[in-house]
């Protein structure tokens, strides 16, 4: 089973993804609120995805996208974001990143986006 | 082998056909030549046997004249005398014949050949004369004249001997040797004439001729045995019917012959002998006539035989080459000429002349090519007549497409091009593109250099980094196409008019064919009209959002409230900026107080009677004067308050025009103005109270008692709604428990405010607020009051119960931690104190902690005209 790691700094956003995911053929192995938590995480269990918010306090979003690439380049990892810059956005899919998605999420935009990124074998 | 190979078909005909030609030439030479030697060799026979036949006839009348002379010497001239001139003149007319012979121009080539032998034999017969002479004169013996003759004789046969015994001719050359034989076997027979009539005349013969006698008459027989051996068969019986041996004369001869034989009784005349043997001679010259005319006639025959042989042949010959040449020719012309025809048809068709068609009429195989060939051009043509209507056709769509294209690129409002890998825009872009951008340099330009100028440097790097990830195969389109930096944005294009600001949307769609990336097609809209519209419309909306309160609250409000409001509020927000005026800039602090208090008595009026637009301009204010407060302030920043303060102030005043328009309707449809304010009064109370209690959560019940149907002056309206507000506010945020607060000690949920207006014996308005709240909590109040250092807690310690409630009229005390539109900052009651200290009134507060709070306020009527408003 495609098992997924949500990173998100709010823990209603963390619950809003965990929640919209249930029942959807998909593992949530872990949600965590910062970069350093996530990378500990993802050097771990090594998820398949891993949704990730840009804005966060510790480590921002690109720098822990840079990481996560470096200890686990396979991941699939989809940026959820409240940041309207389109330019960071960019820069996520430089450094890596293969879905994108504007905050607020709804459960039909989130399952459309892992339609998505989980059919492409990128 | 590989230059015959090369050769062209004319070289190759050639090489074939001349070997031939000079093969069949050569032969012919030979065959020609052949032939005329043969003709030329029949010919010179022809004239050897003319000039032998006239020998022979010399010969055969020196012949008879040998005898004749033999018999007269033998008789001494006695006999034969008259014989022997006539037979002279018989030899000289043959010799005569013979001269003329050798003359005649017809045998000049052949005497040419022959000139030795016949000079040879005339020297002989040149010797006659001599001999003649010498038995004239009887000076010769008859032996030695016959001996001289013989001599002539031999020479003359030999000559004819020569000439023709040369022949290749088979035939020829038999009867050739039969008819010498024959001559010779003739010339032995007339020698042995001779000496018979020397015997016959002499009556006796020697021995010695005797011998010589019999030896002639041997070889004579002998000659004859050969001529009849070799001789034809005509020949033969022509020389047996003619010469009978042993009949008649001949018999004659032999008896004769045999005397001399036995040399007996030789008394016969010798004339007689000489007749007799001359006769068996003379039928020797008739068969020797024959046989040589014979010769004649056939070498004549040869000699034409030979001649027709030769012309015929040559004539043949040059018949048939000139045939030959002829067909050669139109052969070798018609196959070379239908390859050159088939050759140019061939290049004709090549460089496209496909209507061509090749004309060859032979039905060999260059023939059937040529009709192949046609059939060919005939399909090829079908098929190119058929490719021909194809590409019309299909030049016809796509002319028809590029036209469409063309019309809908010109016509189309959005701008639309492709860009390539390179992030070039294409040659083709529609027309909107320059009425979008004012620009004609668009075809192959770099879609980033051409936007550098319309939008800023972070969106034009986000646009190139956009670019790239839409063309990269692995990234979805949706997911970099919701990161579109231009999606939506403001450009600035330069005209002859200025600059000119647009709002354009811009999409990105790839263009895939065979699972790869061509092109990204590009819609650009131009929203200009639609942003500005909207905005416009937000604006109008607001505008009427704002007219429509103004209208709304003009009409809910008593007027003559509501321009007390206005009027009061313009006045305190002028005495701000007179404030501002006075001051000479170094106590901001002071100002800034009363500046403040000012605003929110202003506010918590407007929140009674409604008025919320002006409620929110006055919090924005109040909120800009709380970052200010406890910070070193310049005049800018309170210019910058001021500011703020004269936008409400340009409110106010569109509500004061709006409400004497107002006024004219009042006054037209005239009322007991003062219950009608009254009753407005309330309403706005009322109003105000609900809205706060929603605001704040809690469900509160106003009642309004007016027993006395006291009349709120003008005056008073005022300063009333602001007391009773700020009151309202209190009883909100500090009286009215939470509901669960209030069920635990047995009251209504719903909590209750009631006012009553009385009129007392002093002619003074008595209010009475009240609420069932928990009161005035006097602990909660002293430790505030410590808090914010209004009292020393030796005071505070002091202090009775009255005291620490006159605590909550002191400035600057709040027990409200949070300030918001309701709850006051602890001005409220300060407010209300200082409002009916302004009026000259008096109040007076009552409460129970959990049970209630009152407040009585009490205020005069009698100088009214002290205070009318305008």
């Amino acid at each position: 089973m495609t098992t997924v790691l949500i990173v998100d700094d709010s823990s209603i956003m963390r619950r809003t993804i965990e929640k919209n995911l249930t029942g959807y053929d998909l593992e949530v192995i872990g949600t965590v609120s910062n970069g350093v938590e996530a990378l500990e995480v993802v050097q771990e269990k090594k998820p398949d995805v891993i949704t990730l918010d840009i804005t966060m306090p510790e480590m921002d979003g690109i720098t822990c996208l840079e990481g996560i690439m470096e200890i686990h380049p396979e991941a699939k990892v989809m940026i959820i974001t409240a940041l309207s810059d389109k330019l960071t956005g960019l820069l996520a899919l430089d450094k890596g990143a293969r879905g994108f998605l504007y905050k607020p999420v709804s459960a039909e935009s989130l399952q459309k986006a892992f339609d998505k990124l989980l059919s492409r074998n990128v | 082998m590989k230059a015959l190979h090369n050769l062209s078909i004319r070289n190759k005909f050639a090489v074939i056909i001349i070997p031939l030609i000079v093969i069949i030439i050569g032969f012919d030479y030979f065959q020609v030549q052949h032939k005329f030697t043969h003709y030329k060799e029949s010919v010179r026979l022809n004239k050897a046997i003319i000039l032998g036949i006239e020998i022979n006839h010399v010969v055969h009348e020196l012949q008879k004249e040998r005898s004749i002379t033999a018999g007269y010497l033998a008789n001494s001239g006695n006999k034969f005398s008259e014989e022997i001139l006539a037979q002279r003149h018989t030899t000289d007319s043959t010799l005569n014949e013979f001269y003329k012979e050798i003359v005649n121009p017809d045998l000049a080539g052949f005497m040419k050949d022959h000139d030795k032998d016949v000079e040879h034999l005339k020297d002989f017969f040149d010797r006659l004369l001599e001999v003649r002479r010498e038995v004239n004169e009887l000076t010769i013996d008859p032996s030695e004249a016959i001996e001289q003759f013989s001599e002539i004789n031999e020479v003359a046969l030999n000559t004819v001997n020569l000439l023709i015994n040369e022949t290749p001719d088979k035939e020829a050359a038999q009867q050739v040797h039969a008819t010498i034989y024959f001559l010779k076997a003739k010339e032995r027979a007339s020698i042995e004439r001779s000496l018979g009539i020397l015997a016959y005349s002499e009556n006796v013969m020697d021995s010695t001729t005797k011998v010589r006698f019999s030896k002639l008459v041997a070889a004579q027989d002998s000659y004859l045995d050969a001529f009849l051996v070799i001789a034809d068969q005509d020949s033969k019986d022509f020389y047996r019917s003619t010469v009978k041996e042993g009949e008649g004369d001949l018999a004659e001869v032999a008896r004769l012959r045999n005397l001399i034989f036995g040399q007996e009784d030789l008394t016969e005349n010798a004339e007689y002998w000489y007749e007799i043997k001359t006769k068996k001679i003379n039928a020797y010259k008739e068969v020797e006539d024959y046989i040589s005319n014979k010769i004649h006639e056939y070498t004549e025959n040869a000699a034409a035989a030979s001649s027709r042989d030769l012309y015929t042949f040559v004539a043949l010959d040059i018949f048939i080459g000139i045939l030959a040449l002829v067909i050669m020719t139109i052969i070798v012309r018609n196959l070379i000429g239908n390859v050159k025809t088939l050759e140019s048809h061939t290049k004709k068709f090549m460089v496209g002349d496909v209507s061509d068609r090749v004309d060859i009429k032979t039905k060999d195989e260059i023939g059937q090519y040529a009709l192949t060939f046609n059939e060919m051009a005939d399909e090829i043509n079908k098929s190119h007549d058929a490719l021909k209507k194809q590409k019309e056709h299909a030049e016809y769509l796509y002319e028809n497409v590029i036209k469409q294209s063309e019309v809908v690129f010109e016509n189309v409002e959005q701008g639309i091009f492709l860009l390539d890998k390179e992030f070039k825009i294409s040659n083709l872009y529609s027309k909107a593109m320059e009425t979008i951008f004012d620009n004609k340099r668009i075809a192959t330009e770099m879609f980033s250099n051409f936007m550098r100028p319309y939008i800023i440097p972070r969106d034009l790097e986000a646009l190139e980094m956009f670019m790239r990830h839409l063309f990269n195969p692995d990234m979805d389109e949706d997911v970099v196409n919701q990161l579109n930096p231009i999606e939506q944005v403001k450009i600035y294009t330069e005209t002859s008019e200025g600059i000119n600001t647009k709002y354009i949307r811009v999409a990105f769609s790839r263009i895939e064919r065979e699972n790869e990336i061509q092109n990204i097609m590009v819609t650009i809209s131009d929203e200009t009209q639609a942003v500005l519209l909207k905005q416009h419309m937000e604006e109008a909306e607001t505008i009427k959002q704002q007219e429509t309160e103004l209208m709304l609250s003009i009409l809910k409000i008593d007027p003559s409230v509501l321009r007390g409001f206005l009027y009061n509020s313009r006045k305190s927000l002028r005495s701000i900026s007179e404030s501002y005026e006075k001051q000479d800039g170094t106590n901001f602090e002071t100002l800034l107080e009363f500046t403040f208090q000012t605003v929110h008595n202003i506010k918590g009026n407007s929140v009674l009677i409604g008025v919320t637009l002006i409620t929110e301009k006055l919090h924005t204010i109040e909120e800009s004067i709380s970052k200010l407060r406890g910070r070193d302030m310049s005049g800018n920043d309170f210019l910058t308050i001021l500011y703020e303060i004269d936008s409400v102030d340009k409110i106010i005043a569109d509500m004061q025009d709006l409400l004497l328009k107002v006024a004219d309707v009042y006054r037209k449809f005239p009322s007991q103005g003062h219950v009608v304010s009254n009753i407005l009064v309330i309403d706005t109370l009322e109003r105000g109270l609900n809205r706060m209690s929603k605001e704040v959560g809690k469900d509160v019940n106003f009642s309004f008692s007016n027993d006395k149907n006291v009349v709120i002056p003008d005056h008073y309206t005022t300063p009333f709604k602001d007391i009773m507000i700020q009151l309202m506010r209190n009883t909100l945020s500090h009286g009215i428990e939470a509901p669960n607060s209030r069920v635990k000690v047995g009251k209504l949920i719903r909590g209750n405010i009631s006012v009553t207006l009385d009129h007392n014996s002093f002619d003074e308005m008595v209010v009475t607020y009240r609420d069932d709240g928990q009161g005035l909590d006097l602990k909660e109040i002293k430790e505030k009051a410590l808090l914010k250092g209004l009292v020393s807690e030796m005071q505070a310690d002091s202090l009775k119960d009255d005291e620490i409630r006159d605590l909550i009229f002191h400035p600057g005390f709040s027990t409200s931690e949070k300030a918001d539109n309701y709850s006051g900052r602890g001005e409220g009651m300060a407010l209300v104190k200082s409002i009916i200290d302004s009026k000259e009134g008096s109040f007076s507060i009552s409460s129970e902690e959990g049970q209630f709070f009152e407040m009585i306020i009490k205020l005069p009527l009698a100088n009214r005209e002290k205070t009318e408003l305008a």
